[in-house]
């Protein structure tokens, strides 16, 4: 991954001239006047590249949240034509419509537009990492018809994956259009990405949180500001059409005693497991009706339809994304049974959609089941401990945090994302206990995230973002080895240099200067200069002024194989005080630790 | 050529003019559309609000309940935020009556913290915690209802103010914390509009708290605006009565006994207040403390008390069983022997019988009038004859009776 949005050409283009950007005889209509006008506009609009990657990063931004409002508005429009606007629809309704218009999800899916199946996270990746950042602009409208279809018609599957893609998409599509290079083509996509996922989550920091630990997985400097842009802009154009509501109503939080983080600790325990169900349970059933025969792949939409809708007669609320219902239950409108079933319901109804090849989200079932999850500890904890417990709307959010760190395995954007739609800061505590506890019982019997496990069960492999977070970084201090022989002090004569070297068989030689400052000599350079009467001169006189880069022990490896270049070796000095001499690393050096770490891997199976 | 009009449509004024253009292209397109989802939206939010509403007011709150999440869902987003109040007031009624106080609690809270001074809010939360029996609760919410933000021009919110206020009033009057409720309804009194029916209502609270003073004052600020108001007229009677100022009781009372009978009555008095009547013009009658009276006139009422309080008391001694002494001739014109215990207990009732024979003698018209000083020891005698027949047989049935020991209890309150 490059630090930053790499140049549009490797040197800047001339200026086309302007006879060539403007129809024939424009000028001659218009006068040699307007043509000087022209010229001036032109050479202000020739902004530097990064400048324009930050203004695409914004137009990428204004398209996504239009594209994501229009989706929005899609699925809504199909949900009431198809389900009508009863909360609880007929009974006849619930079972055929998901049932009937899985068919033309299907074939939609299959035969026009195949590259909408699957996770948009994982597509956007795909596109990324192997594909050079190109999805192409049936892709996106393919995400828009087919999920809005699906979403609408009852399956349980959510708008924001989607809506990342389509993202993605855009600004795929634009960046293509702009001759950017292959090297922006790919970074723009996550911009893109972010921006969708801002505008369809209305939470710009979590949509770039996610895209940052999920997608890119670094914090680079260069695109993260063409990210924020893109986010930011999308939201704002989404809030201008949808208004300013936050997805969920949330009750106030307050801590009513301490004993109460027991609680959401026995709730990130709740979560952790739920995301384990939730991810077996896909991982089981998805290759298995994968390996049905092709012909079903048609029906099997249809299927997970009609079981959806089976349990949509006893609970509705499993059917769609849900978020009418995440807000009931943070207002307590369920009892915890209830609560505990639409939370077991959801994850099968996901796993029946996701594993039947309908294209859709996961994320608004996460936070529903998260929601669900959460809720019903704390009408256990209301229930028992009446005295320890808070607003159940506040358990009901963190659930859905917990979930998110739990299934999703992105801690960060997990904790942002609670904190950001409540716009309550104090729930911190809460979110952070049951978040890592979620997390780390997620990690520990389910090594492999779900987004990774998902891919390598398309027969890809992507790099798994956690597990690069999670990569040892060597540094210098694992590589480097004592000082040897003599260091010389650049007060020394020449002379004096080859008469104590003379017996040494170390060359060449680290000489010390009392800056701090330190350089190599080799002795037959040493011998040259004494030979050429330069002998009384202090080695900081005859030595050439070049630096000698330094390292600490504290510097990757990665910085030090850059920094050795031709040198063959490089002194390793004390932070505070570059004089003092800690060791020395050569290439030799690096090599042999990369070796014993993979060694070690091998041995340990990794 | 063909590379010419490539570059063109590469360029970046090309670029950024198609840009723009498609952007406005796309802004407008999703306006519109926008628009028309709002639109239904808002249309599908008030449709269902009108059916929850209308199931809620023929009592079915299953069905109001679904329908006002729905029109929730709908509103949430395409209503304004005072109007979505209403949505979710009423959907928190329709949680109460379908036994659901803690989940209307939770959608009052949420709107609650985001208008803390709504006092319909506030008003409404005093309700479910009057429900749920949280005192505390009731008594915060009611009192920021009352000093809390209402819609209206100023005369509805004094009238929504009073009606919380009143309402407040009745829950601590139902509570029996007459003393906060009495504080109020002073407050009430003191700034109520010429309104004849507030006048009663407020006086008739007040009354309830004891308060019959007031309340009696609020009853005349009624009949001075509407002389013939026979809620008034009865209330003010009930409460002179209460007050022991039997000649206003009478008036009022009178007055309102001979008014047309109310709607839906067939009397014009329901038959406490002709009780009251009935018992007060006994006391105007009987009592000899009246002022104004010759002596014998109070010689013949004296006369007349004695006979029905020692009638009252052996038809209570034959009711108990208890047999009393037999009456001693006594010579005419005498004072009457003194009694061997001049003040007996007063539920000993041969004792009082006893002291009564003892005064027998001396009831009698021309020797009370011959010595009026005798006239205040048969009185007292027929006072200790009502309380001890009152201590033994219960309150009096006749309404001579329960106007002697009116009388007698009067008395006995007005000694040292």
């Amino acid at each position: 991954m490059s630090d930053g949005p790499a140049p549009l050409t490797e040197s800047p283009q001339p200026a086309a001239p302007v006879e060539a950007a403007c129809p024939p005889g424009f000028f001659r209509r218009f006068g040699v006047r307007s043509q000087a006008l022209f010229e001036r506009a032109r050479a202000s609009l020739s902004m530097r590249e990064d400048n324009l990657f930050l203004l695409l990063a914004v137009v990428i931004g204004l398209f996504s949240g239009l594209a994501v409002v229009c989706f929005r508005i899609a699925i809504d429009l199909t949900s009431l034509t198809l389900l009508g606007s009863a909360a609880a629809p007929g009974p006849l309704r619930v079972i055929l419509v998901p049932t009937l218009v899985g068919l033309p999800v299907a074939f939609l899916a299959l035969r026009f537009f195949p590259r909408v199946r699957g996770s948009g996270v994982t597509q956007t990746k795909s596109a990324v990492y192997i594909y050079d950042g190109y999805i192409p602009f049936s892709t996106v409208i393919g995400k828009f018809i087919i999920c809005a279809l699906a979403i609408g018609s009852g399956q349980s599957l959510g708008p924001e994956d989607p809506s990342l893609q389509m993202g993605a998409g855009i600004a795929s599509v634009l960046g293509r259009w702009l001759r950017l290079s292959r090297e922006n083509v790919r970074l723009i996509a996550p911009v893109g990405a972010a921006a969708g996922l801002a505008a369809a989550f209305n939470s710009p920091v979590a949509a770039v949180l996610f895209v940052i630990e999920e997608v890119i997985g670094t914090w680079s400097g260069g695109v993260l500001g063409a990210i924020v842009l893109a986010a930011v802009s999308s939201v704002v154009v989404e809030r201008f059409f949808l208004g300013s509501e936050p997805l969920f109503q949330i009750p106030p939080y307050r801590m009513v005693h301490s004993l109460e983080l027991v609680g959401y600790a026995v709730l990130g325990v709740v979560g952790g497991l739920s995301s384990l169900v939730f991810v077996k349970l896909l991982v089981f059933m998805r290759p298995r009706l994968k390996a049905w025969p092709r012909w079903t792949y048609y029906l099997q939409p249809s299927l997970a339809g009609l079981i959806i809708g089976i349990i949509g007669l006893k609970f509705p609320q499993v059917m769609g994304a849900g978020y009418q219902y995440m807000d009931q239950a943070m207002h307590g409108q369920f009892v915890w049974q209830v609560l505990v079933a639409l939370a077991l319901l959801k994850v099968l109804a996901t796993s029946l959609s996701v594993s039947s090849g309908v294209p859709g989200g996961m994320f608004a079932p996460t936070l529903f089941i998260g929601a669900m999850m959460g809720a019903a500890v704390g009408a256990a904890q209301h229930r028992f401990f009446p005295g320890f417990s808070g607003p159940l709307g506040s358990y009901a959010l963190v659930g859905m945090g917990t979930l998110f760190a739990g299934f999703l395995r992105v801690p960060m954007t997990s904790v942002f994302m609670v904190l950001e739609i409540s716009g309550n800061y104090s729930i911190i505590l809460p979110v952070l206990i049951s978040n890592t506890v979620a997390y780390l019982i997620s990690r520990s019997f389910q090594p492999t995230p779900v987004f990774d496990l998902l891919t390598r069960q398309d027969g890809l492999d992507l790099p798994s973002m956690e597990e690069t977070r999670e990569q040892s970084v060597l540094r210098v201090e694992n590589a480097m080895r004592k000082p040897v022989g003599l260091i010389l002090k650049a007060s020394d004569t020449v002379a004096d240099a080859v008469s104590r070297t003379a017996e040494m068989t170390e060359d060449p030689l680290l000489v010390s200067y009392e800056t701090g400052r330190w350089a190599l000599v080799r002795k037959a350079a040493l011998e040259s200069a004494l030979n050429s009467g330069q002998g009384d001169l202090p080695l900081l006189e005859v030595l050439p002024s070049g630096r000698l880069p330094r390292l600490h022990p504290d510097h990757p490896l990665d910085v030090a194989l850059r920094l050795l270049r031709d040198a063959p070796f490089l002194p390793v000095v004390h932070r505070a005080d570059a004089r003092r001499l800690i060791g020395i690393l050569s290439l030799d050096d690096v090599l042999a630790a990369y070796r014993r770490v993979s060694a070690a891997n091998v041995g340990s199976g990794v | 050529m063909a590379a010419l009009r490539r570059d063109w449509l590469h360029a970046p004024e090309t670029i950024l003019l198609v840009t723009l253009a498609v952007l406005a292209g796309a802004f407008a397109t999703t306006a519109l559309a926008a628009r028309a989802y709002h639109n239904r939206r808002r249309v599908l939010a008030e449709s269902w609000l009108q059916q929850g509403s209308a199931d809620l007011r023929d009592g079915h709150s299953a069905a109001a309940l679904s329908d006002l999440q729905t029109a929730l869902i709908y509103a949430r987003q395409d209503v304004p935020d005072d109007q979505q109040q209403a949505y979710s007031l009423d959907l928190a009624q329709a949680l109460v009556a379908n036994h659901r106080p803690d989940e209307a609690h939770a959608y009052l809270i949420d709107l609650w913290e985001r208008a803390p001074d709504s006092a319909k809010l506030n008003l409404e939360l005093a309700r479910l915690a009057v429900n749920t029996g949280d005192d505390s609760a009731a008594k915060r919410y009611y009192a920021n209802a009352i000093y809390g933000i209402w819609d209206g021009n100023a005369q509805q919110i004094q009238q929504k103010q009073r009606d919380t206020q009143l309402e407040f009033c009745r829950y601590l009057i139902g509570r029996g914390e007459r003393t906060a409720a009495n504080s109020v309804l002073v407050a009430v009194a003191g700034s109520l509009p010429p309104d004849p029916a507030l006048h009663t209502q407020v006086g008739g609270m007040l009354a309830e708290v004891g308060a019959n003073a007031q309340a009696l004052a609020q009853f005349q600020e009624a009949l001075a605006l509407d002389r013939r108001n026979h809620a008034a007229l009865v209330s003010a009677g009930l409460a002179s009565f209460a007050l022991g100022d039997d000649r206003a009781a009478v008036r009022y009372l009178g007055q309102a006994s001979r008014e047309r009978p109310q709607p839906g009555q067939a009397e014009a008095l329901d038959p406490a207040a002709a009780r009251d009547l009935a018992v007060a013009t006994a006391v105007l009658a009987l009592d000899t403390s009246q002022a104004g009276l010759t002596t014998p006139e109070r010689a013949m009422r004296s006369v007349q008390s004695y006979q029905l309080a020692k009638a009252r008391l052996e038809g209570c001694a034959n009711k108990l069983g208890v047999s009393l002494p037999k009456p001693v001739a006594a010579t005419a014109g005498s004072p009457g022997a003194p009694a061997t215990n001049a003040n007996p207990a007063p539920d000993d009732v041969p004792a009082v019988y006893t002291q009564a024979l003892k005064m027998q003698g001396s009831a009698r018209e021309a020797d009370l009038t011959r010595d009026p000083r005798l006239i205040d020891s048969l009185v007292k005698v027929v006072g200790q004859m009502e309380f001890a027949a009152s201590a033994n047989c219960g309150p009096p049935v006749e309404v001579e009776d329960e106007a002697l020991l009116r009388i007698a209890q009067r008395a006995a309150a007005a000694q040292p």
